[in-house]
């Protein structure tokens, strides 16, 4: 059990106001491990945290849907409107103490050489490369514990899939996860009930914490202030019940800060910085999302995909293609909500969910999305798919639909309103076609990024490779709204990296 | 607690959704619609409203398909044979999240988990 000290905004009566070196939004992947690294520097830093503060031993009880209602922004019904031939896409965030890495599988990749490359030819940062970034990536995951899941963690449901995955010649590979004494019980992206998950609660806050940071909770940041070009700090109010009258809560918060740091994700940093009125023009586009989607295959026998890692391997050979393919498992309740199918067929699935084994697919997605500022703390979302990614994404179905038959099933679900189950590679090929409408794809995303990503100016991006503003002195971004493209894998340790240089620069900067 | 229209175009819902064959006990469905209020008074107006407002589409939406009364009122089997015509057509969305929302909570009643035999926390 970790207790961590935290100041709930809705204890506080009144006003807050604080006075910091450094004000950190957010307390996520990215906040965490700047407050950790700036406080184990001596600087005085306050954590500012719009979600609330769950301590483990509460979260790790909760079902499914009460991680969503605590711990996920919107209840986890946030979604992107697609336009023109898109899905509509579900996207999964945290909002508490801990922010998404609460709600992850756990999986950690670093980024891909390719990426890497690509950032540094094509985009012309020369410090994103993969050497450059190597001692933060190797100090992000000795900081989670990362660890390569054992075959033995494996379920009967994924061990039949990589049995069809070798039959056909496809590799495939153990995943890394940040974990801690796992004891496989397939729902880490719910609050592990063991808490070997080492989300950032776990690791980076204690050490902030420990370190002299104050961490406040249910406190919304409305906006930057500046003064003379420069952040001076933050401003919003404090969250809570209403008062006996039915009047929401009033206090107002004021952090008075020499450096101001945004770790508040893909969809609310672009937020902020709009209502603070930077007026960069990328703030907001180049949305990526990994659009992805679960693919579920049917076996004559149990295979208890539940008995075991909920994510323990992957398939990294078509990623000429942008296609990354995970093993997962979900609870019945996750599965029922995003399985295609009506009456008693789909109950009848749901009823053999022993039978069902299932495997995702991600797509490294172009930057279709834009977070666009409306009335209410919510912005709106859109996303515009492209043509080849649709292509790709009809292409990871029918590769998955591949390795299921292969691995014996007895039919598979593709994750599209409306299509029968299929049985045969025949049927997959009439089916899954190119012309497909990609509105009917039941799709979700769990990494968002881009938003304000960094670029060589001002007119290529909102903050350099360092995540500095180009129009706002005192403020730094450090989440995955920063990053340059998508990325084809699981986000969470390269943001933690990414968090990790511009932490030990900024570090070195505030200092002198 | 959602209102009580739309707890009847839900109920409605969810018997042709979860149905294995039995039926499903009332005191069960009385459950769904509580914690599923619950649930949705968490993710926001915004979803609420949404929400209330595609079942409220649900219930007047099967004339649209070829099939005369209002969803609520229906058989099961005219219920089925709707939801199976509207998840083929292009506006299968407007099932996609009331059947979301409802299959989340529904799974997750403890009856329903031992009967699935889910050896983790639901």
């Amino acid at each position: 059990m970790t207790l961590l000290a935290v100041q709930t905004g809705r204890s506080i009566e009144g006003d807050l106001e604080v006075r910091a070196q450094v004000a950190v939004v957010g307390s996520g992947t990215g906040g965490a491990v700047m407050a950790a690294i700036l406080a184990e520097a001596g600087l005085d830093v306050v954590i500012l945290e719009e979600g609330p503060y769950i301590p483990d031993h509460v979260y790790q009880a909760y079902r499914p849907t009460e991680t969503l209602r605590y711990l996920g922004r919107e209840a986890g019904t946030t979604a992107v409107l697609g336009l023109g031939d898109s899905p509509l896409i579900t996207v999964m965030a945290g909002r508490g103490v801990g922010g998404s890495s609460l709600l992850t599988g756990g999986v950690c990749f670093r980024v891909p050489e390719y990426i890497h490359d690509r950032w540094v030819h094509e985009r012309g940062l020369g410090d994103l490369s993969a050497e450059h970034m190597d001692a933060a990536f190797s100090s992000a995951e000795l900081a989670s514990s990362v660890e390569t899941v054992p075959e033995h963690m494996r379920s009967k449901a994924i061990r039949r899939f990589v049995d069809g995955a070798t039959k056909l010649g496809i590799p495939v590979k153990p995943l890394r996860r940040n974990t801690s004494h796992c004891e496989g019980l397939a729902r880490c992206n719910f609050g592990c009930p063991k808490g070997a998950k080492q989300s950032v609660d776990k690791t980076y806050l204690p050490r902030a914490i420990v370190a002299g940071a104050r961490l406040y909770s249910d406190v919304l940041v409305e906006k930057v202030t500046t003064k003379g070009g420069r952040a001076t700090g933050v401003e919003g109010r404090l969250l809570g019940e209403k008062t006996a009258k039915g009047q929401p809560k009033k206090g107002r918060v004021r952090v008075i800060a020499d450096h101001v740091v945004i770790a508040a994700g893909s969809l609310h940093t672009p937020l902020l910085l709009m209502r603070s009125g930077l007026r960069t023009a990328g703030v907001g586009r180049h949305l990526t999302l990994h659009p992805g989607f679960r693919m579920v295959g049917r076996f004559e026998d149990p295979v208890m995909g539940w008995q075991g890692a909920l994510q323990s391997a992957y398939i990294d050979a078509f990623e000429k293609d942008g296609l990354t393919f995970n093993a997962l498992f979900v609870p019945p309740s996750v599965l029922a909500a995003g399985m295609p199918g009506v009456g008693r067929e789909f109950a009848d699935r749901i009823q053999h969910m022993s039978h069902l084994g299932i495997f995702g697919c991600l797509v490294h997605d172009d930057d279709g999305g834009r977070v666009h500022r409306i009335p209410g703390r919510e912005p709106l979302l859109t996303y515009r798919l492209s043509p080849r990614n649709k292509v790709a994404l009809i292409k990871g179905a029918k590769i998955l639909v591949e390795i299921f038959l292969a691995a014996g099933a007895r039919e598979v679900y593709p994750p599209f309103f409306g299509m029968p189950p299929i049985r045969s590679m025949a049927e997959a090929n009439t089916h899954l076609v190119d012309s497909l409408s990609a509105r009917r794809m039941e799709c979700v995303t769990f990494h968002p990024l881009g938003t304000c990503r960094i670029g060589k100016d001002r007119d290529s991006g909102v903050v350099n490779s360092y995540g500095c503003a180009f129009d706002l002195a005192g403020l730094t971004v450090a989440d995955g709204s920063i990053f340059p493209t998508s990325i084809g894998v699981n986000s969470q340790l390269p943001i933690m990296a990414m968090a990790t240089r511009i932490g030990w620069r900024l570090r070195e900067t505030l200092r002198a | 607690m959602l209102p009580r229209s739309t707890q009847r175009t839900a109920r409605a819902l969810a018997g042709a959704l979860f149905d294995t064959g039995t039926g499903i006990p009332p005191a069960r469905l009385d459950w769904l619609m509580h914690d599923a209020g619950e649930f949705l008074g968490h993710a926001g107006p915004k979803t609420r409203w949404g929400f209330i407002g595609l079942l409220l589409a649900l219930e007047w939406l099967p004339f649209f398909f070829g099939i005369f009364g209002r969803f609520s009122r229906l058989g099961i089997e005219k219920r089925e044979r709707f939801l199976e015509r509207l998840e083929s057509s292009s506006v299968a969305v407007i099932l996609a999240a009331p059947k979301a929302a409802l299959g989340l909570v529904y799974y997750e009643h403890p009856d329903v988990v031992a009967e699935l035999g889910y050896g983790s926390r639901a």
